[in-house]
């Protein structure tokens, strides 16, 4: 009877340890390439512009990478997560997009440093950053694009889209990246 | 004749004795006599007691009683031959019982009363009165007494002192009224008389032991009432007794300030009662001198007894308001001056209360009032308009000589004008100030000025004005340009705050909420799993499959 209570007990103890766990994957909205290739330093000379807020919908505000099943259904990946918040990594996106893409102004991050000295100033909510149903990754949201002088304020909306070309939440990533520089490309078109 | 010597035969002659039935009844007298003679041995003593009226008392039904014990009752009553009371014959119930007869045995009726002490007698309501025996122990054993009308409110023999206390003053007491100590009652007055000749009550008290030990030779008495209330020039003064004084009033004790302990009083005393504790005060000096004020303003409000301050520290007070009318010429002169007796006491002038005292005092106010002493009548309260007199130096550089004054015997102490009067002067005087101003040509010059001012109007009125406006158009509407880029750099300075606000300001603490925030987001699925299936910590279960974006056709 003991020696049964004991092999019981080692089945047991085998079958927790022996279920497949699945590892979790990591993603980088930026990968850090090229990193170097803007304006290495900020020139008085040029105007600036102040990346204000980057707000993000409610549902984007987790770290579990989401994949859109069908109109109104979402589904979060437990494996697959973002290494850093979505409202970092996509200000940090989209300058290294403008400083790479233009040399006529300065980009910062809004913060005390900078007040005052900007030219104009930059604010963008974000509705969508996700793969849809329809098998491409969308970027859809509004900016607002404030001359400081001025005061005028430019007010638009902006949707992006690519198609996937392949399976997986990391070409859905390289996507998305490239949503990103598409927004870039907009802003300054605005400017 | 012959004589015959011969003695003559004896006769026989038989006596025949008593019967043996005499014998029952000088038994029976024996017996009656000894009963007669033992009624007689065990009767009690037969006294008689003189009352006034025989109220209540009834032959063969009015006892005599001590200490609640049956010892005697009334035999007979007749009235005096003078008919100014009556005699009370009583039979003591035992000759034992004549061993409480003495010269001080006391005797009173006891019948319902009713008094300011209180209500004694209600248990004779239904049994009637009797008559009190209080056992004396003094003197020889006598059987004839005079009654007391009143019951004694003190039990004789009881430890104390006895006291008498007199007043001339227009308050009066009642036997009963109590003797208060520090509000303990610690005796009664017992009985008054009022003396004709001295025109003065006398008050016969009893001060209980251990409290008469407190009665010395320099005690004081003094009336208190229940409640007094007393407007003076001092002010309100409210005085309220005990309980029982509140009712009734009384009388306390008690020895004057910064006066050593008095021999202890060890006989029948003699106290004058003062009318308040203030009056022993006031009497504390024996020694004083009489000064006459002439008063020109109303002395309305003047008392007799108010103070007379020197710089607020009493040094007398005011003996009469209405001395000498009669010795004025006419009192409803104008120059007549309404005098007023003070009197000075040298012992609140710091100088020794005798006789030496005074002549000091006389010599050194001679002095002050050759360097401007005077004295005036000021307001002592404003609520009552008590007035009281002021000695102080006024006007020292016209002081003058009034040292010799007289007036009917007494020194003269000069008076200034009291403080509403030298206001109505000093009034006067400015009004007379006002009157002399020159106004007219104050006016005059006034005239001049508004006709100046006039023709600067009117040539104002020539310059051109249309043109100065426009040019004030036009600074106001660079103005106005100004207002607006300030306008706009606030509201880029807001536009600004406002970032500042949500991306800057909160700092780390904003950085931590967002944090904690994610944190719940994720776990939110994974409790929702857990709800879903609770043994998936444990059992992982089938893999499903797994959901990751598709490539497009």
């Amino acid at each position: 009877m003991k020696r049964l209570l004991v092999v019981w007990c080692v089945l047991v103890l085998a079958g927790c340890a022996s279920s497949s766990s699945s590892r979790l994957n990591y993603y980088l909205l930026d990968s850090g390439g090229s990193a170097l290739t803007g304006p290495e330093r900020v020139s008085e000379k040029r105007p600036l512009l102040l990346l204000g807020d980057v707000t993000l919908s409610e549902f984007l505000r987790q770290s579990s990478l989401l994949v859109q099943l069908e109109d109104h259904q979402m589904h979060y990946a437990l494996q697959h997560v973002w290494a850093e918040p979505l409202e970092e990594a996509i200000p940090k996106a989209l300058l290294k997009d403008l400083r790479q893409r233009s040399n006529d102004l300065n980009f910062e991050r809004g913060s005390t440093e900078w007040f005052g000295k900007e030219r104009y100033r930059l604010k963008i909510q974000i509705d969508q950053f996700y793969p849809d149903a329809q098998q491409q990754v969308v970027l859809s949201g509004r900016y607002w694009l404030t001359t400081a002088e001025s005061g005028e304020t430019v007010a638009r909306d902006f949707l992006f889209t690519d198609s996937l070309t392949q399976d997986g939440y990391g070409h859905a990533v390289v996507k998305m990246r490239r949503l990103v520089a598409l927004l870039a490309d907009n802003l300054l078109k605005t400017l | 004749m012959t004589v015959n010597n011969k003695p003559a035969a004896k006769a026989n002659i038989k006596v025949a004795k008593p019967s043996r039935i005499w014998l029952i009844p000088f038994l029976a007298v024996l017996i009656g006599g000894w009963m007669v003679y033992q009624d007689w041995k065990n009767q009690g003593t037969l006294i008689t007691v003189e009352f006034k009226t025989a109220s209540g008392i009834e032959v063969g039904t009015t006892k005599i009683k001590s200490l609640d014990v049956d010892i005697g009752q009334v035999t007979k009553v007749v009235i005096k031959p003078g008919l100014d009371g009556v005699v009370v014959t009583a039979r003591l119930a035992s000759p034992d019982y004549s061993a409480l007869l003495h010269e001080d045995t006391a005797f009173w009726v006891v019948s319902p009363q009713v008094t300011r002490a209180g209500i004694s007698g209600l248990h004779t309501l239904l049994s009637g009165p009797y008559i009190e025996l209080y056992p004396g122990t003094k003197g020889e054993e006598v059987t004839h007494f005079k009654g007391l009308e009143t019951p004694p409110l003190t039990a004789t023999g009881t430890p104390g002192l006895s006291v008498t206390l007199s007043s001339e003053s227009d308050f009066s007491f009642a036997a009963g009224d109590p003797i208060v100590y520090k509000g303990f009652n610690v005796g009664k007055i017992e009985d008054i008389y009022f003396n004709s000749d001295e025109n003065k009550m006398y008050y016969n008290a009893f001060i209980e032991a251990p409290y008469h030990t407190l009665i010395r030779r320099n005690t004081r008495f003094w009336k208190v009432s229940g409640f007094e209330v007393e407007l003076s020039a001092d002010g309100l003064n409210v005085q309220a007794g005990t309980l029982e004084t509140i009712a009734r009033g009384g009388v306390t004790f008690d020895l004057p300030a910064d006066e050593v302990m008095g021999e202890q009083v060890e006989g029948r005393a003699y106290f004058d009662i003062y009318a308040d504790e203030q009056a022993i005060i006031d009497e504390r000096y024996k020694h004083s001198i009489d000064y006459i004020l002439l008063v020109e303003d109303s002395i309305r409000g003047l008392n007799v007894g108010a103070p007379v301050e020197f710089r607020g520290v009493k040094i007398g007070r005011v003996v009469r308001t209405d001395v000498i009318y009669s010795q004025m010429a006419n009192l409803l002169e104008a120059s007549s001056k309404i005098p007023v007796l003070i009197r000075l006491e040298p012992g609140r002038l710091g100088l020794s209360d005798d006789d030496a005292g005074v002549e000091q005092a006389k010599a050194d106010i001679a002095k002050w009032l050759g360097t401007g002493l005077k004295a005036s009548l000021v307001t002592g309260n404003l609520l009552t308009g008590s007035q009281l007199v002021e000695l102080q130096y006024f006007d020292v550089a016209k002081a003058e000589s009034n040292t010799a004054a007289q007036f009917h015997g007494y020194a003269v102490i000069p008076v200034v004008p009291n403080q509403f009067s030298r206001i109505s002067i000093e009034v006067g005087e400015l009004v007379n100030k006002l009157n002399n101003l020159p106004l007219e040509s104050v006016a005059t010059s006034t005239q001049g000025v508004l006709v100046e001012v006039k023709q600067t109007l009117m040539k104002l009125q020539k310059l051109p004005l249309a043109s100065m406006a426009d040019n004030a158009n036009e600074t106001l509407e660079k103005t106005s340009k100004m207002l607006d880029g300030l306008q706009q750099s606030v509201n880029a300075l807001e536009g600004i705050m406002v970032d500042v606000e949500q991306t800057q300001l909160p700092g780390e603490m904003a950085k931590t909420l967002q944090s904690v925030n994610a944190v719940l987001l994720d776990l939110k699925p994974l409790v929702l799993h857990m709800r879903n299936k609770p043994n998936s910590l444990i059992f992982s279960g089938q893999a499903g499959e797994t959901i990751e974006p598709k490539k497009g056709q």
